[in-house]
């Protein structure tokens, strides 16, 4: 569990700052396939079928055919890699971590480790969305932050299984 | 008094076996590029041939090209007392981190002057790369530390490596794993930011300094930076990872401890040997870049320590 919340955090903090469309792509597929064997793993030890279902999901559609799609938009365009970000990769990765700063700061008095990591994928999913000009990054900046949400969904109170496709 | 026997002979393991490390990285990088590559021990005749040969010291030089060399390997062998390589203690008092730190620095200074020294522009331009390098990673390397002084309320290399090896390994302290990774490779002069196998002008940062130094300098200054690339890789095994290091004076503690740091050795080898086949060199103003991300996750470390996650 440990392993796997890391692993999201490090696809993460590593997206904050790489230009490369690629890259992005192939670091977002591993913050989802992480997320999905959190779900996994949230299932084996709960037992219960909708973690399994929300996981299989999670694997079939953002980490297999979102990443596919974008490689093909990818392949036809012209530049594949971002020039003018608005704000530089180096400082991208300071303010990240200022963001992680202010997103555990918020949530001191919380037990629950996903809650925390789920609000920090979504500050770093505004942060792309705003510091980028490519459609495709930002459209993986929007996909983060919805990664986000289903983080802290997975902690809340169990919700229906028809509430939780409608937040996926 | 064992103890300290004990740590004399880990040292003189660490000393002996670190040209057949070399030799490995070498060996696996030949592999996965898909050529045979030379023997393992290698590097034993290499050094043992340039020990050989006759020394040619430029008549530009001053006393530093001189006795550098040996400042640095006498500096990498000191270091290696400092570090714990498969026996670690709670009662140990030195090994400081910031002493350890501090001596490699002072490696990378002699380096340095070595490079400035002969006054040929490759060595200058060398020299500058390099510390245009290490003024971006020592405060991240201090800040990367100072995530294991929060986790050990130690700052003995033996107490935290002590200390680590009895609790669980946390969020925080596999983020801390990856930012000091990153800094092995941008101090040690690996792949991403400078290539120690090339001697092509333009990108050399640590064979640029090294230039003007020839016959057994040229094995000492070798033999330094080759120590100082394990102690570094020793360091990211025993304080990160150090689960299995002996903590008791038996046999079998202590030879099961042997086996599982040559294990893991060879797995952060390979990582790196990987590292260095899959990635192109970064330009030099893009490495600022990757040493930030590792500022970043040595920050957010810290902060998870602060508000327990």
């Amino acid at each position: 569990m440990n392993l796997l919340i890391t692993l999201t955090l490090l696809s993460t903090v590593a997206m904050s700052g790489f230009r490369r469309l690629k890259l992005m792509t192939g670091t977002f597929m591993i913050q989802s396939l992480s997320i999905a064997f959190i779900c996994f793993f949230l299932g084996y030890e709960t037992n219960e079928a909708h973690y399994y279902a929300l996981g299989m999901l999670t694997i079939l559609i953002k980490a297999i055919v979102i990443p596919i799609i974008m490689n093909k938009s990818i392949n036809k365009l012209k530049t594949a890699r971002e020039m003018n970000m608005i704000i530089n990769g180096y400082w991208s990765y300071i303010f990240s971590s200022i963001f992680v700063v202010i997103a555990l700061m918020l949530l001191k008095n919380f037990r629950q480790d996903l809650i925390k990591t789920g609000l920090v994928l979504i500050l770093f999913g505004t942060f792309i969305l705003i510091t980028r000009k490519k459609a495709i990054n930002q459209m993986i900046g929007f996909l983060t932050v919805e990664n986000g949400i289903v983080l802290i969904e997975l902690s809340t109170v169990q919700m229906n299984l028809a509430i939780e496709f409608g937040i996926f | 008094m064992l103890d300290y026997v004990l740590i004399v002979l880990q040292s003189l393991f660490l000393l002996i076996i670190t040209p057949l490390f070399v030799g490995i990285l070498k060996r696996m990088k030949a592999f996965i590029r898909g050529y045979q590559g030379a023997k393992i021990t290698q590097p034993y005749y290499d050094i043992k041939r340039l020990f050989n040969k006759g020394m040619v010291v430029s008549n530009s030089s001053s006393f530093v090209s001189i006795f550098g060399p040996s400042i640095c390997l006498a500096f990498s062998i000191v270091i290696s007392l400092l570090v714990p390589v498969f026996y670690t203690n709670n009662i140990i008092n030195f090994g400081n981190v910031f002493l350890v730190i501090f001596m490699l620095a002072v490696i990378k200074i002699i380096t340095t002057l070595i490079g400035l020294d002969c006054a040929s522009t490759f060595g200058g331009m060398g020299s500058s790369r390099e510390s245009f390098i290490s003024l971006f990673a020592e405060p991240v390397m201090l800040l990367t530390l100072s995530v294991l002084y929060f986790e050990s309320n130690n700052f003995n290399v033996f107490k935290i490596s002590y200390a680590i090896s009895n609790t669980d390994i946390t969020v925080a302290h596999i983020l801390a794993l990856a930012s000091f990774f990153i800094l092995v490779l941008a101090e040690n002069a690996r792949m991403p930011v400078d290539n120690p196998e090339t001697h092509l002008e333009l990108t050399m940062v640590h064979e640029a300094m090294i230039l003007d130094i020839s016959g057994r300098n040229l094995a000492f200054i070798e033999l330094a930076s080759s120590i100082k690339f394990i102690v570094f890789a020793t360091l990211l095994i025993n304080l990160f990872l150090p689960f299995g290091i002996a903590t008791s004076i038996s046999i079998y503690s202590i030879f099961i401890s042997i086996v599982i740091y040559i294990l893991k050795m060879i797995v952060v080898l390979f990582v790196i040997a990987i590292i260095r086949t899959s990635i192109a060199k970064f330009r030099l103003f893009k490495v600022p870049e990757l040493l930030a991300s590792a500022f970043s996750l040595s920050i957010i470390s810290i902060a998870m320590l602060y508000f327990n996650l």
